[in-house]
């Protein structure tokens, strides 16, 4: 049984739900015969990776559609043999280079070498060119996306590169100007609540308005978390019950109560529990900038407004210190007991206005 | 002639001594005269140009024999690759085929004190008595075993900085309850030429069919036919062990042997596996203890702990004793009987001088009794003045020395050196001192429990304005960037230790607050990879000073210490937990290849949706792993399974510390995955035990660690 999110995705331009316009331009675009280095660019479950699926197979026909997932080794310099999986028809393949960490240029180099090497068989009826499609390029390091744009210029005439990330800030400006950038908004809540009464209607199910409603703000605009909650709350109850509450994945209700837990104590003691907590999310593979992320929001609303700014301000400071450095633990638990200072302060104070 | 001669001041004094040009002609011809090495010695120093008279008693260690004398070359060889002299135990290893090899041991062997003066009873013995208890228990321990069952023998592993007395001690003992000793040392083809010898005594063609052997072979056939030899003996009598006294009396004699193994071959440190392999089988149908006797290092070159990896010594029920460095006032003691037994040979030398000797040593014997000889000998009196000067006044700073009660410490001298700033203040110390590096959990502890001096002793520094005074301390007295030197780790793996630790030392949140930014700074300053290796040092510099400056308890000399208590160590979390995580996602990625989605996206969603409406997942490995990953640990207080307590004589873990390096990026670095391990010294279960003991009054044990400093063997047995 495979997920809804899978099962209703849709696999061509003209099926698209939203974006049509740009659906459009895409098609043009594939229709020119040619096409450049193309930088998708959007917030998370906005329909990167589905707008690109759509292009290959307006590009090659449905034999895109066909994949296979293969292991690859590569070697580094120092010997270190690395082994990433890759994705991939006979046009092209895909491949998240940020799987093997800091090596990620070898594999860049590597791979792409390979791929662009191997002219297409049948230029006459297919394009003569493949496609490398390459995701969360914002996770290459500064050597591998170096890398990335001396090898674009190099193999122009037998590889296109398809590349997605979320955001354009952490791609060197060398390679955003060497592509085509696509930006992919979010989806409005309305739009999402189309289509979740849509893919509901095709399973068969009713979805009451207030109950995609609720989703849909719930799922923050993320089309993909939308779908999976949707599914979520139909395994556990159906009919749809608009008044319950939708489920969340457990590691936001682990980070919300770590949250609350820093607002309810500031010492030493709490922030050794904290750090336990924080240690526990990073060994479950949630991204730091994401803890982060949700720390703050969640942080932020017990915080009056003056201190807001000042909390935010700290946030991004330790945020951008958490992309430079090499453990985010340093830096995560920086910031906690920045707040925690800031927030004893501000108690102390209001105690201090009392009497 | 020339003679050059060499001084190698490190473990021990090793003096290389070449000789060449027209020596070797005689020697290479005569080869009848080499029955004494010494007198040849001594006829070379009588010719007027020679000025070798003095070093003659040094002559030990490293010697290259003169190209050209084959035969000569052969039989120094074997003793030469030593690491030092021996006086080889006649009972239990055979003469040689050839006489001039024992001769010329003990022609050297007399002439240094270290050997002269080899302990010869329990009472010689400088070591503490309860480490000495110990090993003695673990003996008889062994004996009564042996007459109860003879399921497997006993494997006692002996550790401890070198010259420690770890041999001695062995020795000793064994020598005392009548054991005998079988020993294994130095390297393979010596080995092979004295168990031939002892063995088959066959001829030259015989010992260079062993030599052809790998190390580990030999060393597997020293082992198994030691032990085959007692079983031959034994099984014989055992049958009728019953019955007959005299069996049972023969059976007594046989019982009383010892293998102790020191010097492993080396090719065991590069490929354990068959080191373990071998012991397995030795456990499995040897008899007899035995005892491996290794120095302990602090960085894993001693490869202790992959030789004797944790599972393998619980697998096996292998002991471990591991030793102290000598305490210095023992040591001091030690010196002066000795001094004043040879003073007939040269004038001995003053206490001020002894005191030095045993305070630059670091609790090392040998090195300590090398020094005295070589500072005291005839020729090198001058010496004396040099090391005689720069040290009265220290040790009369340090408490007036002995006399009063005061404890000497082996890390005080340096200090109040770089305190004083004085020039050549270490002059005199380098004579003989060691570069002593310390352990991970003593340079830990050293930055957490950092103590400051009181201002009025030490020079002014230039007072701060008024508006930051609050910033203002006390000058320190420990030096972090030296401790992060002698600690002799990545300064990445350091920070990260501390970075673990430095909470609980920390009182209020503003402090936490401003020594976390400092962890946070040092880390952004290792940032960029261009410039690391430069920066390391000082990003550690950053997350040591910072931490110690944030912390506003202990501004002053005198700020009354908080009651912490006894604080444990612990381990850092980080280099586990990224492990497991990249692990993780390996796992999630192998386990649901078919959704191919990044990594983020199906740890964040993915993976806690399905867990929420549990489709019918393909696998049951699936399965486990969904809900292994959607499972936190909500326990308030620290899970203490989570936290990893850092042990006394842990070392940096290969495996962490080659995730530092590849974090640098930089190149050629192998990759030999070696499993996490750790040392559970005995030691530190003794401290452990003892801290325990102590927790009514906390400040005592507070004050006892920061005492402490190097002379763990001091402060354990106090």
């Amino acid at each position: 049984m495979s997920l809804w999110v899978d099962k209703y995705r849709p696999t061509t331009l003209g099926k698209l739900d939203y974006h049509k316009d740009q659906a459009a331009h895409l098609r043009k675009l594939v229709e020119g015969g040619d096409f450049p280095h193309l930088l998708v660019y959007g917030p998370s479950g906005a329909g990167k990776k589905t707008r690109i699926m759509c292009t290959l197979r307006e590009l090659y026909g449905p034999g895109v559609e066909k994949l296979r997932i293969e292991q690859s080794q590569f070697t580094t310099p120092s010997n270190k043999k690395l082994d990433i999986s890759t994705i991939s028809s006979n046009y092209h393949i895909e491949v998240n280079p940020s799987d093997v960490g800091h090596n990620d240029r070898v594999v860049i180099q590597e791979l792409i070498k390979n791929v662009a090497q191997v002219n297409q068989l049948d230029t006459s009826t297919q394009k003569n060119f493949k496609v490398v499609v390459l995701t969360e390029v914002d996770r290459l390091s500064k050597e591998a996306q170096h890398a990335l744009r001396r090898t674009m210029e190099k193999y122009m005439a037998t590889c296109r590169l398809i590349l997605c990330c979320n955001s354009t800030s952490k791609v060197i400006p060398a390679i955003r100007s060497r592509c085509l950038g696509l930006r992919v908004a979010a989806p409005s809540v309305d739009e999402i609540c189309q289509i979740l009464t849509s893919v509901c209607k095709k399973e068969g199910l009713t979805l009451p308005r207030e109950m995609a409603e609720k989703v849909a703000e719930k799922s923050g605009r993320n089309l993909r978390r939308a779908l999976l909650m949707c599914e979520a709350c139909r395994v556990q109850q159906y009919p749809f019950n608009p008044e319950r509450e939708v489920s969340e994945p457990d590691w936001e209700v682990y980070l919300r109560e770590t949250a609350t837990m820093i607002a309810q104590q500031q010492s030493p003691k709490r922030l050794l529990e904290v750090r336990g907590r924080l240690y526990e999310l990073l060994t479950h593979c949630i991204p730091p900038d994401v803890i982060m992320k949700g720390l703050l929001r969640e942080l932020v609303q017990v915080c009056d407004g003056q201190m807001k700014p000042e909390v935010v301000q700290n946030a991004a400071y330790y945020e951008h210190r958490l992309q430079q450095g090499q453990k985010a633990i340093y830096h995560l638990e920086a910031f906690v007991a920045k707040f925690m200072a800031i927030y004893k302060r501000f108690l102390e104070e209001g105690i201090a206005d009392i009497f | 002639m020339d003679v050059s001669i060499k001084g190698i001041v490190d473990d021990d004094i090793q003096i290389t001594k070449v000789v060449s040009g027209k020596i070797k002609k005689p020697m290479s011809w005569v080869a009848s005269s080499f029955d004494s090495f010494g007198s040849l010695l001594q006829s070379d120093q009588s010719t007027p140009v020679s000025k070798s008279v003095s070093t003659q008693p040094l002559f030990s260690g490293k010697k290259i024999p003169p190209a050209g004398c084959s035969s000569f070359a052969r039989q120094i060889l074997p003793s030469s690759v030593r690491k030092r002299p021996r006086e080889t135990d006649q009972r239990s290893v055979p003469q040689g085929p050839f006489q001039t090899k024992s001769s010329i041991k003990t022609a050297q062997s007399s002439d240094l004190l270290s050997e002269r003066y080899r302990p010869n009873s329990k009472n010689d013995l400088a070591v503490h008595k309860k480490k000495v208890e110990e090993i003695s228990d673990w003996l008889n321990k062994c004996s009564v075993q042996y007459a109860k069952s003879r399921v497997s023998a006993p494997i006692l592993l002996l550790t401890g900085p070198p010259g420690a007395g770890k041999t001695a001690c062995v020795r000793v003992l064994c020598r005392e309850k009548g054991w005998d000793i079988q020993e294994w040392s130095g390297t393979s083809d010596q080995a092979a030429d004295q168990w031939v010898s002892s063995e088959t005594r066959t001829e030259r063609s015989e010992v260079d069919t062993y030599q052809s052997q790998s190390q580990s072979a030999v060393f597997h056939n020293f082992l198994l036919r030691a032990n085959k030899y007692q079983a031959l003996d034994l099984t014989g009598p055992t049958s009728g062990s019953k019955n007959g006294p005299l069996s049972a009396s023969r059976q007594a004699i046989d019982e009383k042997t010892v293998i102790v193994v020191e010097e492993m071959p080396n090719i065991f440190y590069r490929d354990s596996s068959q080191f373990h392999d071998i012991i397995r089988k030795y456990k499995r149908c040897g008899k007899c203890p035995l005892i491996f006797i290794v120095s302990d290092s602090n960085n894993n070159s001693s490869g202790i702990q992959r030789l004797f990896p944790k599972d393998l010594m619980h697998q096996l029920q292998i002991d471990s004793i591991s030793m102290n460095p000598v305490a210095p006032t023992m040591l001091v003691k030690l010196l002066t009987k000795i001094a004043s037994a040879e003073s007939g040979k040269f004038p001995s030398p003053s206490a001020s001088v002894i005191e030095t000797i045993a305070v630059s040593s670091g609790g090392d014997i040998r090195s300590a009794l090398n020094t005295l000889q070589f500072a005291c000998g005839r020729d090198t009196l001058d010496l004396k003045a040099l090391c005689a000067v720069p040290a009265k006044p220290q040790l009369k700073k340090h408490g007036s020395s002995s006399s009063s009660g005061a404890r000497l410490k082996y890390g005080s001298l340096r200090r109040i050196d770089s305190g004083d700033k004085s020039p050549n203040g270490d002059s005199g110390l380098t004579l003989g001192l060691k570069d002593k590096a310390i352990f991970l959990f003593q340079s830990v502890g050293k930055v957490l429990h950092f103590k400051r001096g009181n201002p009025l002793e030490h020079q002014s520094s230039p007072c701060l304005p008024k508006h930051l005074e609050h910033f203002d301390r006390d000058p320190l007295l420990v030096d972090p960037e030296e401790v992060a030197f002698k600690s002799q780790l990545s300064s990445d793996y350091l920070t990260s230790f501390l970075h673990e630790n430095y909470v609980e030392f920390l009182s209020t949140v503003e402090d936490l607050e401003r020594a976390a930014q400092y962890f946070s700074d040092a880390d952004s300053l290792s940032a960029l990879w261009t410039a690391r290796e430069q920066l390391q040092s000082y990003s550690v510099s950053v997350a040591m000073r910072g931490y110690i400056h944030s912390n506003s308890d202990l501004t002053r000399h005198d700020s009354p210490r908080k009651n912490h208590g006894w604080l444990p160590l612990h381990k850092s979390r980080w280099f586990s937990a990224s492990k497991q995580a990249s692990e993780n996602v390996m796992s999630a990625r192998q386990l649901f290849k078919g959704y191919h989605w990044e990594p983020e996206v199906l740890c964040t969603e993915i993976l806690p949706f399905l867990n929420l409406s549990n489709p019918t997942l393909h696998d049951p490995g699936q399965i486990r792993f969904v809900q292994e990953m959607t499972t936190f640990s909500r326990s308030t207080h620290l899970s203490k399974t989570h936290l990893e307590r850092l042990n006394e004589k842990d070392v940096l873990d290969d495996i962490q510390e080659e995730e530092s390096i590849i974090q640098m990026k930089s190149v050629t670095k192998d990759d030999t995955e070696i499993e996490e391990t750790n040392v559970f010294g005995s030691q530190s279960k003794i401290k452990v035990l003892q801290t325990e003991e102590n927790s009514s009054d906390d400040n005592v044990q507070i004050e006892e660690f920061e005492d402490e400093d190097d002379d763990f063997g001091e402060f354990l047995f106090t």
